[in-house]
């Protein structure tokens, strides 16, 4: 997995876990989504990353 | 990553040339690699900037930064690195391998291949014919359909284009890493390298799919009568956002508004001080001031004619005292002796009467003597007795001078002139001196008086700005309180509308599963909003730190304070005085040495292990800086860093300092002979096997 390095950053990530506390997410919701962004990064047309997405959230429902 | 392979074929001075450099081991990060000038240094560094990002890298090769889209000129331009004598049917080549390290669990091996062709004319093909790049990851080729798309793939397994010459970079060009570190180019390398730009991307995303979403339940004329006022709720968030920015707006205005009013107010109170002097900080302070002086002045002239007075009397007997205390003294003794003398002189005929009584008759010795006889004795005995005070005693004046002075008034002279002898010579200068400084506080008041008497229209007037520039910032305070109290209740129905959404978000999500991925989306999509603007300071202050710290080990010690980098604006050196210096006007070296902590604060911050190449990093610095700044790039926790230097550079007692840190090192020699640019492993300058 790479994540960007906010997510390793001691402050940055403080901030993360509290925003993603207070909106009842996890971190690895986002960290997903990052990932797959980055995936997609430097394609001019992101064909399938709604799909994607969705499969990032049903994924994040069933866990939670 | 590391650099694990460069290949070039018709490349500048290089026929076919390859360097293998080793995996980092951690303990040896640098490798050198010597050329003298015009052997092939710049060359290497070029064709590392046009093999990764092709006509992209051309805006960061020295001369070339000129009109990088300019796709004719960068043809023209990979003609002019061509080698000039290579085969027509030859094209040009750069080859690039970046290996994993033993930290990079995630990363592949990958090789680009980039070949310009020419005609049979040497000269660039026309079209797509021009320019072909392989990508090889873990030696698999990745299907590249157009060098767009091989830029964008590039970037996405090695680092973005835009902050290669972060990494990669010539010395010299130290001016353009300052250039790109201004506020577009910081943002950009932050947002990449921190992760801020994914979290924008995945924002935008989440918003599109929310609308798609939307869409798929058939747009809100469709939705239920929770969703309906979920839409109201959603609709009233968006007015208190739009309210929240608007005020934010006039809190940032009128907290600019508070600020030109202070500076108003400091310049007044400057001219205020320079019109009243030192001491006259407003018109209260002036006219204290003012009482001030008119009293010392009247002290001073008191002081004045007490002093001169005193000084008079002194002078005037000083010179005489001794004399006048003597002739006194001398006037005293014949004083007491004439009284002594006359006062037994009125006791002579007493004592006559027992030497001679009368009437003879009485007298048994001599009183058959005539009378004759006897007055003749008398006047005998009583020349005897005059006899006894003659002559007068010692110190006894002749006659009186000061016969005037008598008794006591000789005594209050007497203590007069004691008085004047204790006035001695120093307390006399004494006095003179603080006459002096009396005169010269007099006259200094006199002088300011006059000044102050001459300005009281504009002393008044700055006064009375002075006033009205309190009340402004007073009612501006007001103002700010008054906005933050609004935008904190805003933020507080803000935080109970999100909470009222989520719950009815959560109610929807129970209904159905399209709503309920709605509703999470929904949460992503705020914590992604806020996360964007909560980020991007936390990096750039996190760059600010790093920066200074590279900065501070490299530059003079009379450096201390911090490295800002300004919204809008170029970055600035700010010292502890308060005092600051924009780095673009810094010295050569400075400039260079900043650059070089930009690069290794960029390597830290987003923790990419890209190997840095420095083409000549020390150039002109002096015998201080030169292996502070070897050492900086030592210390900083990078796998692999390549230095390109000549022989007048790292030498010597330098490169002895850190020859344990070296693990490899090249020799590139041109030969006119062969037209061509050897590369030798395992030598350097003086070191040649």
């Amino acid at each position: 997995m790479n994540y960007p390095p906010c997510f390793q950053d001691s402050e940055a990530k403080k901030e993360i876990e509290r925003l993603c506390r207070e909106n009842n997410i996890d971190i690895l919701l986002l960290k997903d989504l990052c990932e797959l962004l980055n995936e997609y990064s430097g394609m001019g047309r992101k064909e399938g990353v709604i799909q994607d997405i969705e499969d990032i959230i049903d994924r994040f429902i069933k866990r939670s | 990553m590391y650099l694990s392979k460069v290949h070039l074929e018709n490349w500048r001075s290089y026929e076919d040339a390859t360097f293998n450099f080793k995996k980092p081991n951690g303990r040896k990060p640098l490798i050198l690699i010597g050329a003298m000038n015009g052997h092939g240094k710049t060359s290497f560094l070029i064709a590392l900037y046009l093999g990764l990002f092709g006509k992209f890298g051309l805006r960061y090769c020295e001369g070339f930064t000129q009109d990088p889209e300019n796709n004719p000129f960068y043809r023209k331009a990979i003609q002019l690195f061509r080698r000039n004598s290579a085969n027509a049917d030859q094209p040009s080549l750069v080859e690039m391998v970046f290996s994993p390290t033993l930290q990079d669990t995630d990363f592949q091996e990958v090789r680009i291949v980039r070949r310009w062709f020419f005609d049979s004319s040497n000269r660039p093909k026309l079209g797509e014919a021009f320019e072909t790049v392989e990508i090889y990851r873990d030696d698999r080729p990745i299907k590249v359909q157009d060098l767009e798309y091989a830029h964008d793939k590039i970037e996405k397994l090695l680092f973005p284009a835009h902050i290669m010459p972060a990494f990669l970079f010539d010395g010299e060009q130290a001016q353009m890493l300052i250039n790109n570190s201004g506020a577009p180019g910081i943002k950009k390398a932050v947002e990449v390298m921190f992760g801020t730009k994914i979290i924008d991307d995945v924002h935008a995303q989440i918003e599109q799919y929310l609308n798609i979403c939307h869409q798929k339940l058939g747009g809100k004329k469709q939705a239920s009568f929770k969703e309906q006022e979920l839409s109201s709720k959603t609709s009233e968030r968006q007015r208190i956002n739009a309210q929240l920015t608007e005020l934010q707006k006039k809190h940032i205005e009128k907290e600019k508004e508070k600020e030109e009013i202070e500076n108003s107010r400091k310049e007044a109170m400057e001219r205020l001080t320079m019109l009243g002097g030192q001491k006259a900080l407003d018109v209260k302070k002036l006219g204290e001031e003012l009482l001030m002086q008119e009293q010392n002045k009247s002290t001073a002239e008191k002081n004045l004619t007490d002093t001169v007075r005193h000084l008079g009397l002194a002078l005037s007997l000083t010179r005489l005292g001794t004399p006048i205390e003597n002739r006194l003294k001398s006037e005293e003794i014949r004083e007491k002796w004439e009284r002594l003398r006359e006062s037994t002189m009125e006791r002579a005929e007493q004592v006559i009467a027992v030497a001679v009584p009368e009437p003879p008759s009485s007298d048994e010795l001599l009183g058959n003597l005539s009378q004759e006889i006897r007055d003749r004795v008398k006047d005998r005995f009583k020349r005897a007795l005059q006899q006894i005070y003659n002559p007068p005693p010692n110190g006894c004046a002749d006659s009186y001078l000061c016969g005037h002075v008598k008794g006591e008034q000789r005594h209050v002279v007497f203590d007069l002139l004691c008085q004047v002898r204790a006035q001695n010579a120093s307390d006399i200068r004494q006095k003179a001196k603080k006459l002096k400084e009396a005169r010269e506080i007099y006259e200094e008041t006199i002088i300011r008086n006059e000044r102050l008497t001459n300005l009281p229209d504009e002393v008044n007037e700055l006064a009375n700005q002075l006033d009205s520039f309190h009340s402004q910032i007073d009612e501006a305070i007001r103002r700010l309180n008054s906005i933050e109290n609004e935008i904190k209740k805003l933020k507080g129905d803000l935080h109970n509308l999100n909470s009222e959404i989520g719950k009815l978000q959560e109610e929807i999500a129970s209904m159905e599963p399209q709503q309920k991925r709605i509703a999470v989306a929904e949460r992503i999509h705020r914590v992604l909003t806020e996360l964007s603007d909560k980020l991007r300071p936390i990096a750039l202050n996190h760059l600010e730190e790093l920066v200074t710290h590279h900065f501070l080990l490299i530059a003079d010690k009379r450096f201390k304070g911090r490295i800002k980098f300004p919204k809008d604006a170029a970055p600035i050196f700010e010292f502890q005085t308060g005092k600051s210096q924009a780095i673009d006007i810094m010295s050569g070296f400075e400039r260079r040495s900043f650059g070089i902590a930009f690069s290794l604060a960029l390597a830290e911050i987003t923790q990419k292990r890209v190997p840095l190449i420095i083409d000549t990093p020390l150039g002109n610095a002096d015998s201080k800086y030169r292996p502070r700044l070897l050492q900086a790039l030592t210390d900083v926790a990078l796998d692999q860093i390549i230095i390109l230097t000549h022989d007048q550079e790292v030498n010597g007692e330098l490169l002895s300092s850190i020859d344990q840190k070296v693990s490899q090192k090249y020799l590139v020699i041109y030969s006119d002979e062969s037209n061509a640019s050897s590369v030798f492993e395992n030598s350097f300058f003086g070191e040649q096997k």
